[in-house]
Parts: C-alpha cells; sequence; structure tokens
C-alpha cells in the first residue's frame, strides 16, 4: 500500500461536506498561497516548530487511516456525513488518496475531497472517480493575479474546473474571499460568468478569509505575507454575494 | 426575539422582574406555626402531630396574592423565602445564625422578627429534637473520618427534608382532595382494631384526612384573598382575572378540574404544600406535558383556551417555580450552590403502549422556558430517538443554543433501562422521570434517596497512594491497603485501589442504613397522600409505603481524575517507567514543584475525553466495578443504587485532594459528571461522546451527567442546528444517558464575574442545574470558565 502523509485530523467538521464529518488533512502542496491559513500544510516533509514543541507531519498507510477515522463511524451513520479528504493538496498525494478513498467506498461511507485542481486532469479524473463530492476553489480568475497570489498559473485550474461543472459530477465551487486581495468586482464577474457557463445553477461558497493560522507561521520561524488584511465585513460578504447572485449560480 | 414578543410577555416581564429584584430571605413562619402546634399536641403520635401541623400552617400562615398572578400560592410568606424545616434541622440556623447574610454560597437575608422568633419559639422546643442532631450523635467513627476528611459529603439528608422525589401530581390532580378523602375512608371502613396492626394504620389514614382538611382551607383562603383584592381592584380586566382566580381555588384541590387553567393551579398547590410540609430540594414535577395534556386538549376543543392564552399560564408557573429558594447548611450550600430548587420537569418521551407521546404542550413547556429564561424549573426533555419527532429535537437544540444551560437532554431508552434496574417493570418504567439533576424517578410510586452521599474519587487514588490516608490532614481515613512501594505490578496498584473503592463504599452503606433508620421518625402526609400505594398500604412515603422502593443512591464525584490517575501511573510508572512510584510519591507530594519533567509525563499520559482505548478501557472497568460494589448492598428497603451527578460538589471535593497522577495540581476542582477534566479533551466533542459511552451509563442507576460547553457560533447556521441534532441522536446510538450544553463563551463570563450587576441574568448550567452565575462562588464562577470550550473546525480549504 502507499503511505502518505498528513498533518491534522479534524473530528465533528460541519463546513467540509454533507453532515458530521472527519476531515483528515494531507501534507504537502504545489502552490504558496499568500493568505494560507496553514503554512504546516506545504511541504510535503515533516516539520518541527522552532521551539521542537510540536511536529507536524505524521505518515500513515490508507489502512492504519481509516481504521483511525471509523472511530466517528457512529456521528457519520446519524448525520449522513463521511470523510472528507483535504490539505494541503490531496492531488498532490493520488495513490494514496485514490487507495483511501476506495477503502472507504467498500465500507458505504461517503467521502468528499478539498482540492485547488492544480493537477493534470488525468490525476483528476483517476481522484474524482474514487470520491463522491469533489469541492474546490477558484482562487482568481485572473492569471497574473492568480500568479501573484499563489505562486501558479490557473490555466489548468481552470481546464480542470470546466471539466468537473461539465462532467455533473456532485461538485461545489468555492471562492476564498480575501478582501482587497481577489475580491474586485470584475474578478467576481469573471467567477460567475465562468462558472455559469460550464454549469447552470452550481453552487458557489464564499469562504471568508480568517487569520485562525497566523500563529503558526511564528512557530515555523516564517513572516506571514499578509499582516494587514481583516476579514470581510457582513457587508463586504453580501456585496459579493449580490454580484455573483447575478448569475445562474447558488451562492451560499 | 425582540420585536416579535407576543403580547402576554409585557405581564411575564413583570413577574420576573420582581423575582430578579428580590432578595432571598429567611421565612420562619411555617417554621413558628409548626412549633406552637407541636406544644399543643404533645403525647399524639407523631404523624398525627405533623399532620396537624400541617393544617394549622395552612390556616394560619400567611395568604399572599402578588400584582399580575395568575397561577397562585406560595409556601411561605416571603416572595424568595427560605423556609426551615424546624422538626428535621432547626439547629443548621443557630449556627449560622450571625452569618447566614455573609457566608459565601446562597446568603439570605434574616430580619430581627425572624430572629427573635427563632431564639424564643424555636430554638427552646426543638433543641435536641431533631433529625440532624440525631444524626450527629449516631454517626460511627469510620464514617466520620471519611467525612471530616473530605472523601464523603453524607450530611445532606440531615438538613434538610425528604425531597428527591416526584409525587403523583397527575393522580392528585384528577382525583381532587375529596377524590383522595373517599379512598382513604373507603381504606380505613376495612379496617379492624382488633387486628394488629390496624390501629397505627387507622391513625395514619386520619392524619392523612387531616392533611387533606389543610389543603382545601389553603386553597379556600386564597379564593377569599382573590375576592378580596377583586372587591378593591379598579382595573376592570385584573378584576375579572382576579374573580376567576378565586373560582379557581374554589374548585381545586378540592375537586377535578374542569379546565386546563384549573388543573394548572391544582398542581401549584400541591407543590407549595409538599415544600411547605418540608423544605427540600427536587420535589420534581415530572411529566407535565402528559398529565395536563387532557386538560388543555378538552378546552381546545371546547373553545376555552387559546395556544396563546395557554402559553401565558405556562410562563406564569414558571415564574412561580423561580420564586422559592431552598435552605441548607452553608456546607450543603457548597456542593450545590445556587439556591437550587431542582424542580425538574420534562417534556417528551412515550406513553403506555410504546407510542411517541410529545404533544402540544411538550413544545409549550420548552416554549416556557424560552420566554421566561428562569432558572426553574429545571427543564429536562425525554428524548426518544425511534419514537420522538425531528420537530422535537429540533425545539431541543433552539432551547439549547439560547444558552440557558436548558433542557437537559435525556435519551429516553437509556432511563428507562434504568428504571427496570432499580426494579420497576417496564409495564411502569415507560413512565419515568428524570428528577433532581438527573435522577430517574417515577411519579407516586418510588421512594428513595437518590443522592444520599457523594464519594471522592480523588481521595480513593489519594488513599492508594498513601496507604489510607488524607493529604491534606495527614489523618488515617481510607483502608490500610499497603505501601504502595510494595506494588510490584500495575495489577497490584489496581488491587489496592479496587479494596479502597471497596471500603469506602462499604462504609458509606453502613451510613446510608443509619440515615434510613432516622427517616422512618420524618413521616410526610402531604407527599405521601398522592402515592396511591400510601393510601392502600396504610403506610407513610417514609415507611415505606410506595410501590416501589429502592436502595438510596451513592454518587461518584472525580469520574475523570480516577480513570486520569489510574491510565498515568499504569503508563508512566508499570508500562513505560518514565518514573518510579518513589519519584512519583515525591512529586505528587511537592504537588509536582519540584518535578516538572514528572508533570509533564503525567499530563502526556493519555486522557479519558479522547476516544483513546488505552484509557477508556480502564474507564469501562473500573465503573464497572463500582457498580458492581453498590449494587452488591441492600437496605432494608432494596438493592443500593448508583450515581454520577456532581451538582457542584466537585468544586469542594478538589480542595480536600492534593495532586493527582492524572497531572491535575492540589485543591483545584475535579471533573464534573461523567465530562472529561477540562483542558484535557483535545478532539472535540465526538471523542467525548465515545470516551463518554465507555461509562456503564444503564447500571448507573442514579443518573450520569454530562457538561459539555458549546460555542453557539456552532449553531447560527442551519447546518449547525441540524449537526447538533445528529450529534445528539449518536450520543443516543452510543447509549450515552444525559447531555447539556452552555452555549454560553467564556469572554461573556469574565465579563459577568467582573461586572456582576450588569450579568444579573445570566444564567448557567452548573452539573445538574441552572443558576444565575452572579450569584455563584467565585471558585464555582472559574471552575466553568476553565471548562474546555469545544468549537467545530472551520477551516478554509487549502488548496
Amino acid at each position: 500500500m502507499t503511505r502518505g502523509i498528513i498533518f491534522n485530523l479534524a473530528h465533528y467538521a460541519v463546513h467540509d461536506g454533507p453532515g458530521i464529518r472527519t476531515t483528515v488533512f494531507l501534507k504537502g502542496c504545489p502552490m504558496r498561497c499568500i493568505w494560507c491559513c496553514s503554512p504546516q500544510s506545504q511541504s510535503f516533509e515533516i516539520e518541527r516548530s522552532l521551539t521542537n514543541e510540536k511536529i507536524y507531519g505524521r505518515e500513515v498507510s490508507p489502512d492504519e487511516l481509516f481504521a483511525e477515522v471509523s472511530r466517528d463511524a457512529p456521528f457519520w451513520r446519524r448525520s449522513h456525513g463521511g470523510v472528507t479528504l483535504s490539505g494541503g493538496e490531496v492531488l498532490s498525494q493520488p495513490d494514496f488518496a485514490v487507495e483511501f478513498l476506495d477503502i472507504c467506498r467498500a465500507n458505504g461511507v461517503h467521502t468528499a475531497i478539498e482540492t485547488s485542481l492544480f493537477v493534470s486532469t488525468e490525476i483528476l479524473r483517476s481522484v474524482a472517480d474514487a470520491a463522491d463530492l469533489i469541492q474546490f476553489d477558484i482562487k482568481a480568475m485572473d492569471s497574473a493575479l492568480h500568479r501573484r497570489l499563489t505562486g501558479q498559473d490557473n490555466e489548468v485550474i481552470l481546464q480542470n474546473a470546466a471539466w468537473l461543472l461539465q462532467s455533473g459530477r456532485d461538485c461545489l465551487v468555492r471562492f476564498p474571499m480575501v478582501p482587497g486581495v481577489n475580491d474586485f468586482e470584475e474578478e467576481l464577474r469573471a467567477l460567475g460568468s465562468f462558472v455559469e457557463k460550464h454549469r447552470e445553477w452550481a453552487e458557489i461558497e464564499i469562504l471568508k478569509y480568517h487569520r485562525l493560522g497566523v500563529g503558526i507561521y511564528d512557530e515555523l520561524g516564517r513572516s506571514y505575507a499578509l499582516p494587514d488584511v481583516k476579514p470581510p465585513t457582513e457587508a463586504e460578504a453580501a456585496k459579493a454575494k449580490e454580484i455573483l447572485g447575478g448569475y445562474k449560480i447558488k451562492v451560499f | 426575539m425582540a420585536g416579535t414578543e407576543p403580547k402576554y410577555m409585557a405581564r411575564i416581564n413583570r413577574l420576573k422582574r420582581k423575582v430578579f429584584e428580590t432578595y432571598p430571605e429567611i421565612d420562619l413562619e411555617d417554621a413558628v406555626i409548626l412549633t406552637k402546634s407541636f406544644l399543643e399536641t404533645q403525647g399524639e403520635a407523631l404523624v398525627t402531630r405533623k399532620a396537624k401541623a400541617f393544617r394549622k400552617q395552612c390556616s394560619e400562615k400567611t395568604i399572599k396574592i402578588w400584582d399580575d398572578e395568575l397561577i397562585v400560592g406560595n409556601s411561605g410568606s416571603k416572595i424568595r423565602g427560605g423556609i426551615l424545616s424546624a422538626d428535621v434541622c432547626w439547629s443548621v440556623l443557630d449556627r449560622e445564625l450571625e452569618t447566614i447574610n455573609t457566608r459565601e454560597y446562597d446568603k439570605f437575608k434574616l430580619l430581627p422578627q425572624d430572629k427573635k422568633d427563632f431564639e424564643e419559639i424555636i430554638r427552646p422546643y426543638w433543641k435536641g429534637r431533631s433529625n440532624y442532631e440525631e444524626w450527629l450523635a449516631r454517626i460511627p467513627a469510620d464514617v466520620a473520618a471519611l467525612r471530616d476528611n473530605g472523601a464523603l459529603y453524607i450530611d445532606k439528608k440531615a438538613v434538610r427534608g425528604w425531597g428527591e422525589v416526584t409525587a403523583g401530581y397527575g393522580w392528585f390532580i384528577d382525583n381532587g382532595v375529596e377524590g383522595l378523602r373517599k379512598k382513604i375512608l373507603e381504606r380505613k371502613a376495612k379496617l379492624d382494631d382488633t387486628v394488629p396492626g390496624d390501629y397505627e394504620k387507622g391513625v395514619y389514614l386520619d392524619a392523612l384526612l387531616i392533611t387533606a382538611e389543610g389543603m382545601e382551607i389553603l386553597a379556600e383562603r386564597y379564593a377569599a384573598e382573590a375576592d378580596r383584592l377583586a372587591g378593591e381592584e379598579k382595573d376592570q380586566k385584573r378584576k375579572a382575572e382576579l374573580r376567576q382566580i378565586a373560582e379557581n381555588c374554589r374548585r381545586v384541590p378540592a375537586y377535578p378540574p374542569r379546565t386546563f387553567h384549573e388543573a394548572m393551579q391544582s398542581f401549584y398547590f400541591y407543590q407549595i404544600c409538599i415544600f411547605m410540609e418540608q423544605n427540600a430540594a427536587a420535589y420534581n414535577p415530572g411529566r407535565m406535558d402528559q398529565f395536563l395534556y387532557p386538560y388543555y386538549k378538552a378546552d381546545i376543543e371546547a373553545g376555552r383556551i387559546t395556544p396563546e392564552e395557554a402559553q401565558e399560564l405556562f410562563d406564569c408557573l414558571w415564574v412561580k417555580f423561580s420564586e422559592p429558594c431552598v435552605f441548607q447548611d452553608e456546607k450543603t450550600a457548597e456542593y450545590s450552590s445556587g439556591y437550587p430548587m431542582f424542580q425538574n420537569l420534562c417534556a417528551g418521551g412515550i406513553d403506555k403502549l410504546g407510542r411517541d407521546a410529545v404533544n402540544d404542550l411538550s413544545y409549550m413547556i420548552i416554549q416556557a422556558t424560552m420566554d421566561t429564561q428562569l432558572y426553574q424549573p429545571s427543564l429536562s426533555v425525554r428524548y426518544n430517538m425511534a419514537k420522538n419527532p425531528n420537530s422535537f429535537l429540533r425545539k431541543i437544540v433552539d432551547l439549547m443554543v439560547m444558552g440557558t444551560g436548558f433542557p437537559a437532554f435525556h435519551n429516553d431508552e437509556v432511563g428507562i433501562r434504568m428504571l427496570m434496574n432499580k426494579g420497576v417493570p417496564y409495564n411502569e418504567a415507560w413512565n419515568w422521570n428524570p428528577g433532581g439533576c438527573v435522577e430517574t424517578n417515577l411519579a407516586g410510586k418510588l421512594r428513595a434517596y437518590s443522592a444520599l452521599a457523594d464519594i471522592n474519587l480523588g481521595s480513593i487514588v489519594e488513599f492508594t497512594l498513601l496507604n489510607g490516608r488524607c493529604r491534606k490532614t495527614g489523618k488515617l481515613a481510607g483502608a490500610e491497603t499497603g505501601d504502595p512501594l510494595t506494588f510490584k505490578t500495575y495489577e497490584d496498584f489496581l488491587d489496592a485501589l479496587k479494596r479502597q473503592l471497596h471500603y469506602v463504599i462499604r462504609t458509606t452503606v453502613k451510613a446510608s442504613h443509619i440515615i434510613d433508620d432516622i427517616c422512618l421518625e420524618r413521616p410526610v402526609p402531604a407527599l405521601s397522600i398522592s402515592f396511591e400505594e400510601c393510601i392502600e398500604n396504610a403506610s407513610d412515603y417514609a415507611w415505606g409505603g410506595a410501590k416501589y422502593n429502592t436502595g438510596n443512591g451513592i454518587i461518584c464525584i472525580g469520574v475523570a481524575d480516577l480513570i486520569n490517575s489510574v491510565a498515568a501511573v499504569k503508563k508512566v510508572v508499570y508500562d513505560e517507567k518514565t518514573c518510579s512510584m518513589t519519584q512519583l510519591l515525591s512529586a505528587l507530594a511537592s504537588d509536582f514543584e519540584d518535578a516538572p519533567e514528572i508533570l509533564k509525563a503525567c499530563k502526556d499520559a493519555p486522557k479519558y475525553g479522547n476516544d483513546d482505548p488505552f484509557v477508556d478501557e480502564l474507564a469501562a472497568e473500573l465503573f464497572g466495578y463500582i457498580a458492581d460494589e453498590i449494587e452488591s448492598y441492600r437496605s432494608k428497603f432494596g438493592v443500593m443504587t448508583p450515581g454520577i451527578l456532581p451538582v457542584s460538589g466537585n468544586t469542594p471535593f478538589g480542595k480536600e485532594v492534593g495532586a493527582l497522577p492524572s497531572g491535575r495540581r492540589a485543591w483545584r476542582p475535579l471533573a464534573d459528571g461523567v465530562s472529561p477534566n477540562g483542558g484535557t479533551d483535545i478532539n472535540g466533542p465526538t471523542a467525548v461522546l465515545k470516551s463518554v459511552s465507555n461509562i456503564p451509563h444503564d447500571r448507573f442507576v442514579q443518573g450520569t451527567l454530562l457538561n459539555m460547553k458549546l460555542d453557539p457560533q456552532m449553531a447560527h447556521s442551519e447546518n449547525g442546528v441540524q449537526q447538533i441534532m445528529a450529534m445528539l441522536k449518536t450520543l443516543c446510538s452510543l447509549g450515552v444517558y444525559h447531555i447539556q450544553f452552555n452555549v454560553v463563551d467564556q469572554k461573556k463570563l469574565i465579563e459577568a464575574q467582573k461586572k456582576p450587576e450588569e450579568y444579573k441574568d445570566l444564567l448557567v448550567r452548573v452539573a445538574g442545574y441552572t443558576a444565575f452565575f452572579v450569584e455563584l462562588g467565585k471558585d464555582v464562577q472559574d471552575d466553568i470558565i476553565a471548562r474546555t470550550m469545544q468549537s467545530s473546525v472551520n477551516c478554509m480549504t487549502c488548496g
């Protein structure tokens, strides 16, 4: 079996798909989003905090991981929940992810993945076929902006997004809203028309920027790129929602 | 809520304000009348004297109807009075005469006239005659050693009346006093005074008749007062209300009610009567949505009432529940602070045929607590996952997330099994109700002290490691189970611990038998009259006249401390040998001051509350053993009964226990109920429930209590509410008995502690009940603040 590297497990996760879920955070990501709330998710290596008190990352086999998350099974059953693979980037460990998702499916457990889609369509397809729900981010439509914010181009991401939306799979598009950074009106309009074009009445969730992970940068001896950005206000979020609401999409 | 508030809330808010603005006062009127009556009845049978004293109270006590009230009645003469059961425990007030208004918990004002009455009337008569003095004279040395070294709290029953009971309210209301009188007379007619025992039965039945007469006198006096006020009243609407009150009081409780309003008035009259008879906590109304429903249904069908009018009556009753303040001694107040009346009232559950019993009143009962947001009644729900509808669960969660601490959520199937484990067959166990905090009861059928004694499980660990000695006092109080340095294996250690448990439980049982004996001299005819079998057997509740009797409840406090300490010793000393037993003992002696690395190893050992099998299997083993031990004893009333409900006893018990191997520092509060130690559960609420499900709940038949503080953010979205509902259903699947949420944020609590005047209305759940936060002692407040805040994961995806 393929061993994977993960950095956290969240129980009673109620924002990562339907029901009560157990979310597994895979370690390692090809992107470097400047607002990233979990810097410990980026490296593919096991890391230690500067004080050596905390260790981020451990290796597990799909079997071991399933045994561990299954302790929450009574909650999945009552809530129609399941397991969500998040990251880091799930699609950067595709063999591990597929093996794990196959075990879940064999045991009747609902699965979801959360991904940036920054991967070849071939790999995406293999993982998407094994998961029940695909939740993916579109962080910016403008390619120059996307490169500046994440360190990577968005061409393959948009191709993958288009393919997923057209494929009819159970999908949720997410827009991480970072005030003054990616929430300009033209960006939002581009996002709305892109999603509408590939699937009418697709669902989009606005994820409001937060600063919960800022302390971890200090622990890792890194600096945080967005010291002055504040979470969106109610009014800002409502405005973004209104703009997106002008398209044939479901926004929440 | 504001803005859409129903019209009737104006009245309710005025009634509430009166409660908020009244400072609790000692109310000795009942005790003075009782004493005068006892002076007149010397030589008569005790139960006759009790009955005559009750009738005299009914005939002479102050009768007051306050503005805006629709349901009337008061046990004493003051709106927020603490009444004294002179015959049970007059001397408690004697000891605290000068300090009752300055003590740390549950202060009472004592007016000069009351003080004078106490010194001139009450003390001279009762000196040497109370149950409490009897107990102090009879307590055995080994019990006193446990008590005085903080390992056992057992005085509670001697310092107040019975309580911890659910009277047969439905039976009382439906029959009316006249109906009961008829049954008593029929029973009396079968007696033959030449048959041994029949004379005593006759005396008893006569006492019941005297009691019944008292109840009717009391109601008539309320009727007269309502008429008098109506005569003076200028406002036509209020005048009509007063006339209605007068009419109600002339009808009930003497006769079966004709309306919902009368049924509720009949209920409340009976409630004040039993409280007047003996001041005590936990006279539990029980399944009010069941016994009042026929009256509501008939009124609705006849067009006599609207749902809104019925809701207003419920809300008025809720304010009445919040008026009286239980009077208890300083020590007991420390163990259950907040003037806790514990009038546990329940909605939901199933009916006789196992069908869903949720009805319109079930929702209105929950709504009444949402409307009034008061600390009484102690609102509980019996949630039957198989039968009760989702809409009912939804209503429960809607109240939970308001942050009043209510309702206490009970898994119905486990409650039924607990009753059956008490010896009640299913054909009656289905009708169980929660009582007090989380104890199990059965209306008008079951007698026991559900929480006779509290055992300090922290002391058990300490005794095991100090060969029976208490760290704080250095005295021998437990069993001598050997020098821990001789424990070669973990099994040796565990064996010694079990022998300590065995010793303390055994000693407690002996004490329970003495209290049972003393309490035979504590007949309660007003309470017994609603127990069908007490009439049939012509035998008082106190004497075992009820249909079912069970041994008293023995309550365990410090569950997580025990489990985590055993787990830490196993891990640190025996499995991984991080330190030796000698080093551990020395670290504990210094409260870890000299041994930070041992403290760290202890803290790093697996902790209960994280769904970790290493420690959870110990929980199952230890609590299986404790249940076995307690159940192995019988009293003259039945098998002894275990329970896990701390009230607020985990705080004072903590003050008696030094550092523990779990990593808990000396003198800090112990864990409450079956909850994890604060701050040690780090895997969220699902892991807590999984761990807690390792306790054999069904066997702790006096109930098990789980506290969880919940971030209100979790309930702000529809999805959040749905997931809390799913979590509660999972709790039921796991066989956990109870949970209650403190849905308040720590910031608010800290602010409330700093500015109590601005937070008079802030309710928190303290173990089995809800109290005004600002009325609690500072360390209880600190304990609440320190409990782990559970929250959901709300992380932006990080692709």
